[in-house]
Order: structure tokens, then sequence, then C-alpha cells
């Protein structure tokens, strides 16, 4: 009996040592690119310095490729940030058409479908913005109204600056014009308290009441502020963003007086510099405000940007590739005289543009290199179909014509815009002479020596401001914003004229169409009660609205 | 040191006390009525003690007895037992007695007689899982077990199946089973690692009886597989066995052009057609189609040639009937090739072979085995090639210690090309060639005919860019056969998994278990792309990934077993349970490569900023958990089990961390009652069975799925960091709940000729792990909660035949049936003001299931014009018709789930000769036919092709038809919408095999047991509403429950139809 106990003892003993050792930790965490509240913490308390991450992180949001859906390796290439949204309605416009093709992730806004509200397209045109108040709202929710540190007020003007950018950024699209329309809903807004599974559209007023609040705001807190760099707002940005809140607003003098001070110490770019495909250096001078898109940003994701969708110079895009070339229409490119420096933004009717000059790209398995003009034509296997007719060279590659690494900045402000609604405020304001002076030195002073305007009346001159934007801001994002402020037709064919629109994009429409506005997408309607949609109207067909002119293209 | 010896002192004195009890001697061999062949392991008891012996190799034994030992009992499993006298040179002849098997299986933390089971569970042998030619023994399931449901996704050799059971219950929370092998848990992801010949069992066990010991993580299911043991009876028995076949494509293509005059002339109509119906004036139609033909609007390609001056397709819509296939410019020649037959592999030879041994004896038993499986795939650069090692020895070292070590070894290379499940991707070929019109070459041929070669030498295919015609942008671009050829993606894993355990019994009754389980993947990834074709200008690239996984699961059980009276039997459990996993990633990618051959990143020579490019995590995971059991039994008739568990998981805050999840359950033997006995000549066994029981499920999205989780980049140009929200988390996250209830009868009747069970089940998910979606205007994209309910209930029918059952005849049949019905209980307050939870294609409501299709009704063809109708607001009681599709609301149009699902097969043994066949089915669903949209399309997608079907669209002479016009530039006619939603009924022909097994007397000439010869065909045969549609695909286009899906059809690679044949030997 002794010896069965001696036994059992020896047993449990084993068995209870292994048990004891085998006691297990529950309290877990991800290691790697995405942190959790803890380590943040743990950081910042070693690092100071880091605490800069939520502001850096309101813009990043703006330019990251796969930044909204977040899918990984099945990203959607047309999941690209801001001049993803840039792109969707410009191509709504009359001002840009290409090719139909099962490669084109933006055929939905050339054929209006983006009103759908299924798809994916317009969740982001709806939903990045959203993105950017939520990080906003977080940066505010720390610092104290009363706060006299001027670091802190520098972030909190960052902030409120964003706030309004990101209202602006939408306003135009989901109501019509501001003047008349003041009572409308608009948009959610992101106020404190509110419930977004119930967060009604507010009326247009106090929408534009709190983007000019958040910018005076703003422009107060960003006072002798010096931004490390131009992916952030200063105080000048401000005042730019503040003028084209007046603008659509129609409060003129406002808008020409921010303006101007917006301006201060900005050229456009000269003639001089308009040689070459560009757009995409931060560091060029006329640049205010930009999206910094540096290759280590883009490159797990490099079809989901703007090298991608937008220019025609890329190695490895959707663009080239698919030889969906993002053209001007015909219509708008025939407005451009011979003598104005932005004719060259364009491929010509022989498919030949001075931008081309001196450029090569390098067919890597037949070992040919193309160069200067016959970039244009030459058809690469795998990489490039030949550019179509009218195919913008206005947008470079930054990495070299043919590279397949798709980085390079975006614009988002620049002093060309800053005078354009200068010129338009100043003549609206009451003072067309001198909105006409304003105009007239710039186109000829920078992009058409041979330049004059005849504008006699002040609809006449809205109208040639107007040709100036299409042109001078085309594919930069301000076509439909355009449009909807103006209270325009899109125009994109003329019966019987020549046209570069393909058949299922060919139509016109009615600036009164309600399909002119954009629909909240099931995504926010099935979750946000509060929200009564945009109703009325039908997707245009092919032909529609033949009898329709815009007062520029006519 | 002093003790042990003690120990082993005292132990020795026991063992000479045992031998001392002995005096008389007897001998004897148990032979088989059957087939006059010995009885290996039979037992031979002295009646009335516990003395005996288990016969050896020749069915002899030798027994020592006490002198006072009148009678011996002999028995062996399956046989009726016999007493015969104890005297030398017996000789014992058992008989089969089918109704005394009483087959045991394998449930949670131990194993049971099906009899006394009160759960829900089923077991499959591994001779019926080895005899399916896969590389995944998943599949095995399908069909052969009610209630669970095996979905196919892609065909590629190594890629699993989906398995679910008994139904999904939950939205967004895991739905696949726990998988347990000899004990321990086992990474889902590793089953393609496990060899089918080393398996002695598969069992699923289904309800929470046989569940909820496991907590948290069997909610969805429990499949236990036991890996094959030594034996005891002395002999050393060798397994050898080799199998070559062939894989082709397992379903087709649908019904598509393959004419190229037919799709010329279809697409000059369409191009003809989009002018006319919108006004044009019939010569100005027809200068239309001829200016935009071979162009990118059109069909690019010319591939007749006609007589100079004349018309390629004439204005009756005809080609010229001058024209010649084939055309020439001044660089090239073209003509079609069938892009299928071009880009399936033709040799595909499937080999396997495996070779084990098992033996020991009383004490010490073992069995060892290696498998060699190359399995190549349909597609160049595809394929699956296996080594597999296992070895298992159990030691009963002392009386009171039982030993065993359990591991295997695996190797695998596993070669898939990417993007071949991908939807709409050009490096899909499986898409590509099914959705290609039959007018364009696969290759790129010289002006003479030949094909072209490169400066390389090799072949040069056309990529849609490649020749003077372009490929429009409809027709997929892109021509992936030179990548599959060049490309390298090859994932080569180690997997180990051992399993070490020690059993001690410091008292009769009670054992104490400690299991130390083990498992180390390392899996090495390597993703070459050539510099030559596809990622031209950045010359080639390379990637390559390397990820560890280590898991590691302790168990300490003590178990106890008593009984009082020879009536009261009662058995407890209690223990401890911890896992935990750490897995540990390490990616670097790089572009320039020198050589294009090697895919190292030592080769490549890019200078792009790296910090995107290189990539590292580690994930944590880990559970702890208590869990207990009592098993009651009362004279063998009432059966009483309760279990319970009290179960951790990281995944989850502190506060709400551990969840309590037990069952109880009941089964009651009727056959066994006295009452009974009238009826036992017919009636061999009647149970009835019941049991309820909770479980929990944290599978949600990540294992921090309660945390707010933050992104973080880097901006090398300002220097600054960027701290992005990529997730919201909420803290009050917790188990989702499920609560099973499980009722039925089993029965066998007329000696097995009939036997099976009826089971009803109710499983019903509350407080559901749900990603709940916020809308845009909140900020972030939704946020992990705990709400709703789901109800999935239904019944199983399970049918066995033994219909012939002689010595030389062996025939049964089985069929089986599962019937489920889901139903969302609730959902969260808000969804009910806005009409559910709306989603392209599905709708989550109250009083809906998880497959609630929620799209655009199609309303035919307007007969006028003959364009696509849609229903406006059918939801609203509108169902006026309109033909502009944005203008149309989506419209619930009810549950398209499963309804029934199930299989039968039969087998029939006789003279040496094997017949088995296996079907699968299911009834009563629906799902979208996404490719099938594809080839409807109306004429905007030139270039891509047309079912047969569009023959029947409308014109003004045919407006009775479903199918709307042909026009280029109709962008209404062919949208997501319920035209596309079609039958998911299927019945596939799973596996057929035929064999020859020698007769023994032949084979023990030269010393073989046994020698079988078969051949076997797998996947043979698929009929679902469409040819070319494979609903066993189309519903694992989303990996969660809600299997709807518009993206959905048959472009993932096909399954595999596999012709082999094969040869086993035992000796």
């Amino acid at each position: 009996m002794k010896i069965i106990n001696l036994s059992k003892i020896f047993a449990f003993a084993v068995f209870t040592a292994f048990s004891f050792s085998s006691c297990q930790d529950l309290d877990l965490h991800y290691e790697g690119g995405t942190l959790d509240d803890e380590q943040i913490t743990d950081a910042v308390a070693a690092l100071p310095e880091r605490i800069n991450s939520a502001v850096n992180g309101m813009y990043a949001i703006l330019g990251q490729p796969d930044g909204y859906f977040k899918r990984g390796t099945s990203y959607r290439a047309d999941d690209f940030g801001y001049p993803c949204v840039a792109l969707g309605q410009d191509l709504n416009s009359g001002d840009m058409t290409n090719v139909v093709s099962d490669y084109d992730w933006f055929s939905v806004a050339l054929e209006w479908s983006d009103r759908t509200p299924t798809y994916a397209n317009p969740t982001i045109r709806l939903g990045l913005f959203y993105r950017v108040l939520y990080a906003a709202k977080d940066v505010l929710s720390v610092i104290p109204d009363d706060t006299d540190n001027a670091e802190l007020k520098n972030k909190r003007g960052q902030a409120k600056a964003l706030r309004a950018f990101s209202y602006l950024s939408l306003a135009p699209y989901f109501q019509f014009k501001y003047i008349g329309n003041e009572d409308k809903p608009s948009l959610p807004m992101m106020k404190d308290g509110i419930d977004p599974r119930n967060n009604p559209r507010a009326p247009l007023k106090e929408l534009y009441e709190s983007i000019i609040a958040d910018l005076t705001d703003a422009i107060a807190d960003l006072e002798g502020y010096n931004r490390p760099n131009k992916g952030i707002i200063d105080q000048q940005v401000a005042y730019g963003l503040r003028a084209r809140a007046y603008l659509y607003m129609g409060e003129w003098a406002k808008s020409a007086e921010d303006a101007d001070k917006a301006l201060e110490g900005y050229s456009p770019y000269g003639i001089g510099e308009l040689k070459t495909p560009g757009f995409n250096n931060a560091s060029d001078h006329n640049w205010m405000w930009a999206l910094l898109l540096p290759a280590d940003l883009i490159s797990s994701a490099n079809y989901a940007t703007i090298p991608s969708q937008l220019g025609s110079f890329s190695g490895d895009s959707y663009v080239a590739y698919a030889g969906i070339y993002r053209s001007i229409n015909v219509l708008l490119w025939k407005k451009i005289p011979a003598t104005d420096i932005r004719k060259n933004w364009w491929l010509d009717e022989n498919k030949t543009s001075p931008y081309l000059d001196g450029l090569t790209w390098k067919d890597e398995a037949k070992n040919i290199t193309y160069t200067g003009q016959e970039i244009a034509t030459a058809a690469i296997a795998d990489v490039k179909a030949p550019m179509d007719k009218y195919a913008n060279v206005k947008f470079g590659q930054r990495a070299g014509v043919g590279s397949p690494y798709n980085y390079g900045d975006w614009c988002m402000m620049r002093a060309e815009e800053m005078l354009l609604i200068k010129a338009e405020a100043t003549a609206k304001a009451g003072n067309l002479p001198a909105g006409k002076q304003i105009l007239e030195s710039f186109v000829k002073a920078y992009r058409n020596p041979a330049y004059t305007s005849t504008a006699g009346s002040i609809e006449d001159f809205e109208n040639e401001v107007w040709l100036q934007r299409r042109v001078e801001l085309w594919g930069e994002g301000f076509a439909m914003a355009d449009v909807m402020r103006l209270g325009k037709n899109v125009v994109r064919y003329h019966p019987g004229e020549e046209t570069n629109v393909p058949e299922p994009y060919r139509f016109n429409i009615s600036s009164n169409d309600p399909w002119m506005l954009l629909r909240f997408v099931q995504g926010e309607t099935t979750n946000n009660v509060g929200v009564v949609n945009n109703e009325g109207g039908t997707q245009p067909a092919q032909g529609d609205g033949a009898g329709l002119k815009d007062g520029v293209t006519d | 040191m002093r003790k042990l010896t003690f120990l082993l002192a005292c132990l020795f004195l026991i063992g000479v006390g045992l031998v001392n009890a002995q005096s008389k001697s007897v001998s004897g061999k148990v032979i088989s009525a059957e087939d006059g062949q010995p009885v290996i392991g039979a037992s031979v008891m002295a009646k009335g003690t516990t003395i005996g012996t288990i016969t050896g190799v020749d069915g002899d034994f030798t027994l020592a007895l006490p002198n006072s030992t009148k009678t011996l009992v002999v028995s062996y499993v399956g046989m009726k037992p016999q007493e015969v006298e104890a005297k030398n040179n017996v000789s014992v002849v058992l008989e089969t007695d089918s109704k005394l098997i009483d087959e045991v299986i394998v449930v949670a933390y131990g194993t049971t007689k099906r009899s006394q089971f009160v759960g829900s569970a089923k077991s499959i042998t591994g001779d019926k899982i080895a005899s399916i030619s896969t590389s995944n023994v998943t599949n095995a399931l399908q069909g052969a077990v009610a209630g669970v449901q095996v979905v196919n996704g892609s065909g590629q050799p190594g890629t699993g199946a989906t398995i679910r059971v008994r139904g999904v219950g939950s939205i967004n929370g895991g739905t696949s089973p726990l998988y347990i092998v000899d004990g321990s848990p086992y990474e889902s992801s590793a089953m393609n690692l496990i060899n089918s010949h080393d398996i002695e069992s598969m069992s699923v066990l289904k309800d929470a009886a046989a569940t909820a010991i496991y907590g948290a993580r069997g909610a969805n299911g429990v499949v236990l597989i036991t890996t094959k043991s030594g034996t005891k009876d002395g002999k050393v028995n060798v397994n050898i066995e080799s199998k070559w076949g062939n894989s082709t494509r397992g379903v087709p293509n649908y019904n598509v052009m393959t004419d190229p005059a037919m799709y010329y002339e279809t697409a000059y109509k369409a191009l003809y057609n989009s002018q006319i119906y919108n006004g044009m004036s019939s010569a100005g139609a027809y200068a239309y189609a001829d200016n935009n033909f071979l162009t990118q609007s059109g069909v690019g390609y010319q591939i007749y040639t006609v007589p100079v001056g004349e018309r390629l397709i004439g204005t009756n819509f005809k080609l010229n009937p001058k024209a010649t296939l084939g055309y020439k410019d001044n660089d090239y020649y073209y003509t079609p090739d069938n892009w299928e037959k071009e880009t399936l592999r033709t040799n595909n030879l499937r080999q396997e072979y495996n070779l084990s041994a098992q033996g020991g004896n009383k004490d010490s038993q073992y069995f060892v085995s290696a498998g060699y499986l190359d399995d190549p795939g349909l597609i160049n650069g595809s394929g699956f090639e296996r080594y597999t090692l296992r070895a298992k020895i159990d030691l009963q070292a002392k009386k009171w210690l039982k030993i065993g070590v359990s591991t295997s070894y695996a190797n695998s290379n596993y070669q898939d090309p990417g993007y071949q499940s991908t939807w709409g991707s050009t490096g899909n070929v499986f898409s590509n060639s099914n959705l290609m019109a039959p007018i364009y070459p696969f290759y790129v041929r010289n002006t003479d005919g030949t094909l072209k070669k490169d400066k390389n030498g090799w072949q040069v295919y056309d990529a849609g860019t490649t020749t003077n015609f372009i490929r429009p942008g409809s027709a997929p671009r892109g021509n992936q056969a030179i990548n599959l050829l060049l490309d390298d993606n090859s994932s080569i894993t180690d997997n180990f998994s051992g399993n070490f355990f020690l059993t001690l019994t410091p008292v009769e009754g009670l054992s104490l278990t400690a299991r130390v389980s083990p498992e180390a993947s390392n899996n090495r990834e390597k993703d070459l792309s050539n510099p030559f074709y596809g990622s031209i200008s950045s010359q080639g690239s390379v990637s390559v990934e390397q990820t560890r996984v280590f898991t590691i699961n302790q168990q300490y059980l003590a178990n106890y077993k008593t009984s009082f009276a020879d009536l009261h039997k009662i058995e407890l459990l209690a223990g401890y349970e911890t896992f935990s996993l750490k897995e540990e990633y390490l990616s670097a990618k790089n572009d320039h490569l020198f050589s294009p051959f090697i895919g190292e990143l030592n080769n490549a020579f890019g200078t792009q900023p790296t910090s995107s490019n290189a990539n590292s995590y580690s994930e944590h995971f880990a559970t702890a958990g208590f869990l207990g059991r009592l098993q009651y039994d009362y004279s063998d008739r009432y059966f009483f089990n309760a279990s319970i568990r009290h179960e951790g998981s990281s995944r989850f805050a502190p506060d709400n961390r551990w969840g309590t999840f037990g069952s109880v359950g009941a089964a009651w033997l009727i056959s066994k009652e006295s009452f009974m006995e009238g009826a036992a000549t017919w009636l061999d066994e009647l149970k009835y069975k019941i049991s309820y029981g909770t479980q929990g499920n944290d599978q949600l999205r990540n294992y921090y799925a309660f945390r707010d989780l933050y992104s973080i980049t880097y901006n090398s140009v300002t220097g600054e960091y960027n701290k992005v929200l990529s997730s919201k988390g909420n803290l009050d996250l917790t188990w989702e709940s499920q609560k099973l209830f499980n009722t039925g009868v089993e029965f066998k009747i007329f000696n097995g000729l009939l036997s099976g069970g009826v089971e009803y089940f109710s499983r019903m998910n509350s407080d559901m792990l749900f990603n709940v979606p916020m809308p845009p205007s909140a900020g972030y994209a939704s946020e992990p909660q705990n709400v709703g309910s789901v109800l999935n209930n239904g019944f199983e029918v399970e049918l066995n035949s033994a219909i012939v059952d002689n010595k030389n005849i062996n025939w049964t049949v089985y069929a089986n049936i599962t019937n489920i019905n889901s139903k969302i209980q609730t959902l969260p307050d808000y969804t009910k003001a806005t009409g559910g939870i709306k989603q392209s294609a599905y709708i989550l409501k109250e009083g809906g299931s998880l497959n609630q299709a929620y799209m655009v009704e199609y309303a035919g063809v307007d007969k006028e014009t003959g364009q696509a109708l849609y229903y406006v607001d059918p939801d609203n009681g509108d169902r006026s018709t309109t033909p502009n599709y944005a203008n149309a609301k989506q419209t619930d149009l009810g549950d398209v789930s499963v309804k029934f699902y199930g299989g039968f097969g039969t087998s029939l043994v006789a003279y040496g000769f094997d017949l088995g066949a296996q079907f699968a089915y299911q009834l009563g669903g629906q799902a979208y036919d996404g490719s099938y949209q594809e080839l409807m399309h109306t004429g905007k997608q030139l270039g891509r092709n047309w079912s047969l079907d569009i023959l029947d669209a409308w014109t003004p002479e045919n407006t009775d038809t479903d199918v709307p016009r042909i026009s280029s530039s109709d962008d209404h006619d062919q949208k997501n919408s319920s035209r596309f939603l079609v039958s998911s009924n299927y019945l596939s022909l799973n596996n057929l095999t035929l064999g020859y097994t020698l007769p023994a007397k032949l084979t023990r000439k030269f010393q073989v047991n046994k020698l079988r010869v078969y051949l076997a065909g797998d996947n043979l045969a698929l009929f679902s509403a469409r040819k070319g549609f494979d609903p066993r695909q189309s519903q694992n286009s989303f990996g969660t429950g809600v299997a709807l899906s518009t993206s959905s059809g048959n472009f993932v690679y096909s399954q595999l139809k596999v012709i082999s044949g094969g040869i086993s030997i035992s000796f």
C-alpha cells in the first residue's frame, strides 16, 4: 500500500509541475505597421515628436493609395485619395474623355452611372472626406480651446482648415449652387455629439457658415506659422481655401480679397517653364499646397496612382497599357489658340505635340527606342498602346518616361487658380475692367502673348474666365465644381461636329437636370436614417441633350 | 534518485507475484469462418478471470492458466464470441456478427462506443479518404457526412475546401470548423500537408454534446482526425501503394461561340445596331460599323482575307462568301486559335506513392510511413508536390505509465500562379480563355504562317498589343502563357507537428494525461516575374516571403472511471488546456533582375526606396481554458453526459475575455429494454438521443478586433510619420454565443440490412460577431459589435444498407440528406428604419436569411424596342418597368440559400472485385452566374465571347425573347440583376472506383497478404443548371458566411477530373 502511495505522489508531482509551468498570457499585441493605442502611447512617451503623426495623418488620407477600402494586395486601382476624386469629377464634365474600355476604372464617371448607389467609385468620392473629418475631430479633441501654445494653435489651424476643405470638396456636388439654394439640404456634418446613424443633411447655409468660420479660425491660428513643407496648410493656403469658398458662395469682393492674400509671393508657371510634361513636383514655385507622394508611399499599390490613371507616360499603368488616354474634348481643344502654350498639353489631330520633343521611351523587349513624336504612335507589347488624338501630355512621369514607378506629387492649389479667382471675383464684384485686366495680364504674360479679353459683359467675362479655368486647370479636379457653381450645362458634343467622345459617352446634360447631383451611396442611406437622398433625372444615353450649349465651346 | 530505484524495485516485486499465480498451459488456434484465415489479435480469456492473451500472427495462442480454469472465452471485434473448453490444441472458428459491431468513435478528449454516444458525430474511415485522389483530405467529406457542406473553390492542386457544419451561423464571425489531429488543434491552412493514407479515421462532431467541451473554437463544428497507430498482434504489416493518374479540366466552358465567322457577323451587327437604334440612317449605320469594326471600338483584328475592294461583312450581315480564314499584313499572319486548348496542359501525370509499416506488441506499438505526391495541375506553373513522413510510438512503459510520441514532417511545394481565382484579372487564364472571342490568335505568326519565336527561341504569344492589331479593352488583354512558363510562383512549406503524451495511472480508474503538441510551419514563397513579358520596364522583379508559424497546445487532463454494482458507470474528466500561436512574417521585393531566371533578392538591383518593399510583422494569439465532463451510464441503457468549459481568448479585452460554455446530453438505448425483447429478431439497435449546449465563437476580423488600430506610414520627403485610423475597435466586444439543440434516433434493423439515423438540429447564434457597417459620413468603415441573432435549423437523415452481405458478396449503399433553414432573428435597431443592411447583391434583415438576394429585378425585354426592362421599385409596390437601369431600385428577391444537400453512393465487393461510387448534390438554392452575364453582353464588350444564347437576342422579327437586343452602345442591358440568378442545384459524381484483389491463396505464395489493382475516376461529372456553371465554386467568392456575390461564375481554376490507376500491396 505504501508503494502505491509513493507512485501516486510521484505521478501527481510530475503532473502538477507541467500544469503550473503552462499558465498562458492572454494580453497580446500585434507587432508591425499597425499599432494600437497602448503601443502609440509608449512610442510617444519615448519619442515625443511622434505626436505629430496625428496631424500628418490627416493629409496622408488625402493621398494614400488603397487608403479608403484598404484591401491590401487586391486593392482597387481607383482608390487613391483626392486625385481619384478629382479625376472622377473631371470625367463627368465635358472637358475630358477617353475610349471605352473594360480596363477603365473610371468609365462610371464618363457614362454618369456613378449616381448608382451601390458603386464603389462614388463611395470613395463621398467617404474619403469624412475620413479626414474624423481624423481632424480626433486632433481637435485634444487641443484645449483656450490654448496659448503656438504649436497647438498651428495644429488646430490645420485641422480646421482641412475640415473646411473636406466640406468644400463635397458641397458643390450634392446640391445646386449656393445662391438660391441656401436652405436646401447639403451634407451630414460631423458635429460633436452627433449620432452618425441619424445625421441629417445640414442646410447649405449652415455648411458654408461652418466652412467660413473654420477657415477664419484657421487663418488666425496659422498667423506667423512657417510650414516645414508644401504638404502642410499655412495661412496663405487657408486664405486660398476661403477664396474658393467665397467664390462658391458668390461673395465676390471677399473672394477676390482672399485670393489676393493667398497669392502673395507666388507667381504662375512662365511660358519658358512649360516645355515638357510636368505637374508632378511640389517644388515648382507656383504650387501653394500639394500632396507629397514619394515612392515609398505608393509602391505597394502602384496602379492606384495618378501616373497610372491620368498620365500618359507610365511604363506600368492602366492608361498606357489599356490605351485609355485621358484626352481633352476636341470642342474645348479647338478653343485654344495656336499661340497659347497650353495647346501643347495635348496631342493635336496628328498626334503630335512639342511636349514630346526630346523625350525617349524604350521598348525593352524589342530593344527599340522611340524618340520625340514617335512616342505617341508607338505600341509596346504589355506596356503601352498608341496614344489617341488629343491625349494629354500635360502630366509627366516623375520617375522618367516609361518608368514603371508611379510616384509624383499632386497639386492641391496653385497661383494660377488664385489669379483666375481674383479676376472673376473682381469683375463680378462690380469692377469688370479690373477683372479683365487681371485676366489679360495673366494669360498674356504666362500663356498666350496674343491674348486679349473681349468681354463686353459680366456674362461674357464669366465664360472667358471659365474657358481659362477649363484649360488651365484641366485634369486637376475643378471641372464639375465650376459647372455646378456657375449653373452650366455639361456639353460633350455638338451634333454634326467632330468629336472624340465615344458613342456611349456622347451626350449633353442640362444644368438643371437632377441627375447632375451626386447621390448618397447605399452605405450612407442604409446606415444613416437621417439622410434624404437626391432624386430625379435619369442616366443619360447616347445622343441625349443634342442641342445644349455651354457658352464656351459653342 | 533514491526514490526512483525504490519504486522500480517495488514494481519488480509485483511482477514476480503475478508470475507465481499460474500453473497450467494451453495452446490453440483461432480462424475465421468466413475465409478460413487465421484471426490475428483475437482475445482469449480464462472465463471469469482477467487472465488472458491475444492470438498471434498465425492465429495461435498459448496461455498459462490456473488449474481451476475450465473454459476459455474467445472474442474478436465484429465476431460472435465463443466459449470453448480449456484444453491443448483447441481450434476455434469465429463467425462474423454484424449485430455485435459496436463502432468505437473518436470524440473530444477520448473515444466512446457509438451506442452510448449522446452527441451527433459521423466518422469516415481512412480507406474511404485514401481512395479519393485529392491533395487535401477535407475533400473526402463531400457528400459523405450529413450536415456537412463542402464548398470547393479553386481546383488548383493543394488548395483546400471550405467546410461548413450545419450551415453558417454568423455574418462576420468565422465559419470554419476546428481541426483536431490526434488530440491537438491543427491549423486548417495546413490540411493539405496531411497524407490521406496516414489517416485511420476522420470524425465530424456536430452538436453541443460533442463539441461544447472545445469551448470557443468549436462553434462551427469539430473535425477530428486520428492517424494510424501500431498493432498489438506482434506482426509487422507493410503496405505499399502506388497510384498514377491524369488530370484534366473537370468542368467545361459554357456553350460559347466557336465559329469565328459567327462572331464576326454578330459583332458587326452590334455596331450597326448601335447606330440604327439611335436614329441613324441605314447608310450611316453601315458606315459607322465599317469604320469601327477593325478598331478598338470593334473587334480590332482582321482574320479573314477578302478580295481587294470587297466588303468583309456584307450588308446582309453575312461574312463575304469569298472570305478565307487567315489574314496577312507586312509583318504577321493572323488566324484564330482555341485559347482553352492552348492554355491547358495535356500531359499531367499525377503520381502518388506511399509506404507504411505498422506493428508492435501489447506493450509497444508503432506506425511509420513515408509518402510522395506529385499533382501537377492543369496549367503550366501550377502544381503541388509533397513529401510526408510520420511516426507514432505508443509505449506502455510501466503499468502506471504510458508514453507516446507522434511526429510528422511534411514538405510541400505549392506552385500557384497568382490571379487564377481573381475576377477580371488579366492574369487569370481560366477566365481569359473562357471569355476570349474565337477570333483571336493565341500565337504570333510570321507572314508565312509559322509560329514566331523571340530572340531567345521562345514562342511569342499574342498579348493583344504584340502585333499590328490591338485587342479591344473588353477582350482580355495580355497572354499569360509565356508568364506561366517563365515566371515562378512557388511556396515551399516545411511543417513539423508533434505530439507527446504521458499518461499516469496512480490508482485504478484514474488517469492523468499531459499532452504537449508543438507545431512549426515554415513557409517560403517566391514570386519571380520575368523581364521579357509583363513587367518589362522594371526588368523583372522578385518577391520573397517567409512566414514562420509556431503553435503549442498543452493539455493536462485527469480522467476518473468507476462503476458500482455493474449498473452505474461514471466517468469524470477535468482538465486545463492552453493554446498559443505566434506568426512571424518577413517579405521583401525588388526589381531589375540581372539573371532572368533567379528569383532571389540578391539578383535584383532596383534602387527604389524600400520602406514599403520590405515588410515584417508578428502576430500573437492565445487561449486558455478549464474543462470538465461527467459521463454516467446506467445499465448500458441510459447515458448521460454533461460538459463545461471556461475559456479565455486573447481576441477580447480583459473584461470580456472569459466565457463559460457547456452542454448536457442524454441517450436511451431503447432496444436494450426488456419490453423490446420481442423485437429482437429484427431490431438490432434503437437509440434516442437529445442534447443541448452553448458554445462561443471568437473569430472576427483579426486577432485584435477589440482595439482601435492605426496604420503608420512614413513620408521620406517630409521626414514625417503619419498615423491613420485603420480599423475601429470595440472594448465591449466579446464571444458570439451559440445555443445548439440536437435530437434524433439511430437505428439498425435486420442485421444491418438498414441502419441510419434521423436528427433534428437547431443552432441559434446570438450576440453575433458583426462588423457593423457605418455610413461613410461617420468617418470609419465599420465597428465590430456583438449584435443580432441567426437561427439555423433543419434535419439530417442518414441511411446505410448492407443489401447483400455474405461470404462472397458484400453490397452496401448509403445516402444522406440535410435540410437547413437559416433565418436572421434580430439585427441592430437602426436597421429597422432603413429596411435592413443592404449590399449590392444581398440584404440582411430580420426574418430574412443570410442569403437573401437583393438586386434589381429583371422584367424581360421590351417587345417594341428590344431593350432590357427592369422593375422600378417592387419593394414599394411599383412594378412598372424602365429601360433605365439606374432608375430601378434593388428589390428583395427572397432566400436563395441551398435548402437540401447531401450525397449517396454504393460499394460492391464480390469475388475479389470491388466497385465504389460516390455522388454529392445540393438542391433548392440559387447562385449568381456572373460569367454567363459576361458572355451575354449586348455588344458593348466586343472582343469578349458570347454565349450561343445571344443568338436569340431581340430583333424586330424576334420579339418574343428574354434576351435584349444586340447593340454596342447599350449600357443598360446586361447589368447586375435577377436575370443572372440561376439555380444552384447540382449533382456530381465525385468518385468511381473499380478494383480487383487477387485471391489470397495465390498471393500467399509470394508472401503477399493482399494485392489489389484498381482504376479510379474523381470528379467525373457535374450536372448543373447550365453547362459551364459550377455552383460549387460560386459560393466561394465570399470568405464569410454570406455567399451571394455578383462577381461569381466559372472563372476560377477549374476543378480537376482525375483518372487514375493504382496498385496496393501488403505483406
